[in-house]
């Protein structure tokens, strides 16, 4: 288990620390909630169902609605400690802790040299 | 394993720790496979719950798995859930701590190595809907027999059970439960694995079932045949070009990092110190109308140690911008992570 301050990153996914949880509990403005899987929310979606995911427990995730070219960008606020978990059992990254506070993940994008288009990176 | 050896097994009185021992030389998938014995272990626990004089079918290629797969599941659509109907009474058992070391056990060995290969299977249920669908309705005997382990106590259980066990000891893997057939698999012909127990063959197939499901693997991720068994059919503009950052990773392994820079003539842009910032690539790809595409690649190290090219825009000029770029960031505000896992 690794903890951070500011920044860290998960494979592909990049966690920003925003702040301190704010009193009104809400996900910022042009954040679309993201609906729970499983007793998870799925921070990154693997096609091969290795996802990365916290707990819903005490979390609320939103979508960013304006990202740029192919980027995916979560908000988070989360009023209990919880973990970046790896859905793997090889070659897993190593859980990350989170503290309570305010979040953002970036999952990473890519460049697609023959559509000359930017996409999520897939694993 | 023999006859008279599961003979001797289902008389004696027998401990939890026994139990374990045998069940872990079965989940080597070593044994040999005796098709008598699997057919009458799988009657008589058909006995045991209700269902006897059943046929027993064996399943041998995939258009008999989706058979299979169909009957169990219209079998499951017009009763009560198969789960709550037969295991009701063996789920304390799988609970104790004794079924629980023994699952422990089967996830270090070739039983859980050859469940991991089905089941990647189900992720591809894109390309083959048939996998989803027979993994969905499939009993697991490597699991289903852990039920006697924890049932040691319970002689009614354990009686009932047994025959599941005797059924893995002489090769049965899976079981799909119709209204008027069982059909059972036998265990996989070939299960390869690496040091770290990922599925992985250099030379032929990782995993192998049935007499028409051969699967190839590269370290844990699934690949396409051709790959392994055709190397020169893989080139570093197949390889380069893959949409999966786990295929195209594991494409590049397979060519070796040298080979593909060396084939496409890469050359170095920038490379920063820093290996998880990593060194950005540029190479000329194969196009279709034009004579090729220059495209700039970011040749990076993981927090698993692991080593890839993420493609960047061709106007990326260090290997700091293709990092603030990944994120959509100016590479002003792009920060190093202080942990990378």
């Amino acid at each position: 288990m690794k903890s951070f301050k500011t920044i860290a990153a998960q494979g592909e996914i990049t966690i920003i620390r925003i702040g301190d949880a704010p009193e009104n509990k809400g996900l910022p403005k042009g954040c679309a909630q993201l609906p729970p899987e499983n007793g998870h929310y799925v921070i990154g979606h693997s096609e091969t169902g290795h996802h990365h995911v916290i707990d819903v427990k005490g979390a609320s995730v939103g979508v960013l609605e304006k990202a740029p070219e192919g980027m995916r960008i979560l908000r988070a606020i989360l009023q209990n400690p919880t973990t970046l978990t790896h859905l793997r059992d090889h070659d897993t990254h190593e859980p990350i802790a989170l503290e309570p506070g305010e979040y953002e993940f970036r999952i990473g994008r890519e460049f697609d040299p023959y559509q000359e288009i930017a996409r999520r990176q897939a694993d | 394993m023999s006859n008279e050896a599961l003979q001797h097994f289902a008389n004696a009185t027998i401990s939890a720790d026994d139990l374990l021992k045998r069940y872990k030389i079965a989940c080597d998938l070593k044994q040999s496979v005796y098709p008598e014995s699997i057919e009458n272990a799988i009657r008589q626990w058909a006995t045991n719950i209700g269902a006897p004089n059943v046929p027993i079918k064996f399943v041998t290629n995939i258009e008999d798995m989706k058979e299979a797969a169909r009957t169990a599941k219209d079998a499951w659509a017009a009763k009560d859930a198969w789960d709550a109907w037969v295991t009701k009474d063996a789920r304390a058992a799988w609970a104790t701590r004794a079924a629980k070391d023994a699952r422990a056990a089967w996830a270090t060995r070739a039983a859980g190595d050859a469940w991991d290969a089905w089941a990647a299977k189900d992720a591809w249920a894109a390309k083959d809907a048939w996998a989803a669908r027979a993994a969905w309705a499939a009993k697991d005997l490597t699991y289903l027999s852990t039920t006697v382990i924890g049932a040691d106590k319970d002689r009614a259980l354990f009686q009932k059970w047994l025959p599941i066990f005797e059924a893995f000891e002489a090769g049965a893997f899976a079981l799909w439960i119709g209204d008027n057939t069982f059909y059972v698999a036998v265990i996989p012909s070939i299960v390869k694995v690496d040091d770290q127990r990922r599925l992985h063959c250099e030379d032929g197939p990782a995993f192998a079932w049935l007499n028409d499901i051969k699967d190839y693997y590269w370290h844990g991720v699934n690949v396409p045949e051709s790959w392994i068994m055709n190397r020169s059919s893989l080139t570093a503009e197949i390889a380069l070009s893959q949409s999966n950052i786990e295929l195209r990773r594991a494409a590049c392994d397979i060519l070796g990092w040298e080979a593909i820079l060396k084939n496409l003539k890469a050359i170095t842009v920038d490379r920063d110190d820093d290996p998880q910032i990593g060194e950005l690539l540029e190479a000329k790809l194969p196009g279709e109308d034009r004579d090729f595409i220059t495209a700039r690649y970011l040749r990076v190290r993981c927090g698993t140690g692991r080593v890839f090219a993420v493609c960047v825009p061709p106007t990326t000029k260090t290997a700091l911008d293709a990092q603030a770029w990944m994120l959509g960031l100016p590479t002003g505000k792009f920060l190093p992570p202080e942990v990378r896992t």
